[in-house]
């Protein structure tokens, strides 16, 4: 019985010798007639396609090695509308460690803006009790720099952890507001 | 304060002492690594956002004398291939706003200057010399480094891009 790591170097090997095989592929193409071509380039375009979809596997796998379901935790941001907040960065801690500080690009607000969700940290906790604080920082209302905290005390069971930073508008409060929750 | 980024690039230099690739040299023919800092202008600019545009990366500091020429070279750059495909970003490794911002316009320079406030991309790039010039491909890997007074030569590095955004 092979185990995942196993498997995992094998993945390589094999992404390593389509590679290869590839390369090969080009080099025999300026000896093939025309209509080989054509022949060969689905054949190609078939094995990029293959090579594709074990890298992604190998992706999923590795993620799995290394962040295993009963110790994971994912935390994500989202942004609704934005009105009252134009984000700059976000420092995440855990547990009273600095484990993510990240600053936006304008792009990267303009996707979070769209609907996109961003996967801002990917790690492992043991079970038990655990603290997250997000401190956010931006432009506010009137142009004015902006710096804002939120936290959320959670139970770490057996299973994965997802929990969600949601930056919403208050219409009511004409001010952003900073959501932690967790997905269930 | 000079003297406490002298320190700083001798620390990196010796922390590297004892392999032969500690220098931004190492990092030939292999990504770049990204990296997100915030500009003088006020926005933050990420490397990774330019793929797919040859991006030359010049780290330099108000004290360091080769910089300026260095810089004065990527400026003519800037404006002879603006227009081309060719991003030029400086990072000043004091991370010092208002020196930064005083030595782009005594040098009247027009490209972004992002600042290293902490240090760590500097690290990153495992820095031992400045002025130190990366040039990146399309794809975001370094494929050409120039250090100290080798990073003021214009043609080498126009011939360089030109080769580079001819692939």
């Amino acid at each position: 019985m092979r185990n995942q790591k196993e498997v995992s170097d094998m993945i390589r090997k094999l992404l390593g010798g389509l590679a290869a095989v590839l390369l090969l592929h080009t080099a025999a193409a300026d000896t093939t007639t025309a209509a080989d071509m054509a022949a060969l380039d689905q054949r190609t375009q078939s094995l990029k396609q293959a090579v594709l979809d074990l890298n992604r596997e190998l992706f999923i796998l590795e993620e799995e090695l290394l962040y295993p379901a009963n110790t994971q935790v994912s935390v994500f941001v989202s942004m609704d509308v934005g009105e009252y907040f134009a984000l700059d960065s976000v420092e995440l801690t855990l547990d009273g460690k600095d484990v993510s500080n990240y600053l936006y690009t304008e792009r990267e607000v303009d996707a979070l803006y769209r609907g996109g969700v961003q996967q801002l940290y990917l790690g492992n906790l043991k079970v038990g009790e655990h603290e997250l604080v997000a401190v956010l920082t931006g432009e506010g209302p009137h142009n004015r720099d902006y710096r804002r905290g939120a936290s959320l005390s959670f139970e770490k069971s057996i299973g994965a952890k997802f929990v969600e930073l949601r930056i919403t508008d208050s219409e009511a409060k004409m001010q952003p507001e900073f959501v932690v929750r967790e997905w269930e | 304060m000079h003297r406490r980024y002298f320190y700083l690039l001798a620390a990196l230099a010796l922390a590297g002492a004892g392999s032969v690739s500690a220098s931004p040299a190492r990092l030939l023919e292999a990504p770049a690594p990204d990296f997100a800092l915030r500009s003088l202008s006020g926005s933050n600019l990420r490397l990774s956002e330019y793929r797919s545009e040859v991006v030359i990366v010049n780290f330099w500091s108000r004290w360091c004398g080769k910089c300026a020429a260095a810089m004065s070279t990527l400026e003519s750059l800037q404006q002879q291939y603006a227009d081309a495909g060719v991003r030029i970003l400086g990072v000043a490794v004091e991370g010092k706003a208002e020196k930064a911002a005083a030595t782009m316009a005594e040098l009247g320079l027009s490209y972004p200057q992002l600042l290293d406030s902490t240090q760590q991309v500097s690290r990153d790039y495992d820095l031992s010399r400045l002025p130190a010039t990366l040039v990146i491909d399309r794809e975001g890997t370094v494929r050409f480094v120039y250090q100290g007074s080798d990073a003021a030569d214009a043609a080498a590095l126009a011939a360089n891009v030109n080769a580079l955004l001819a692939e």
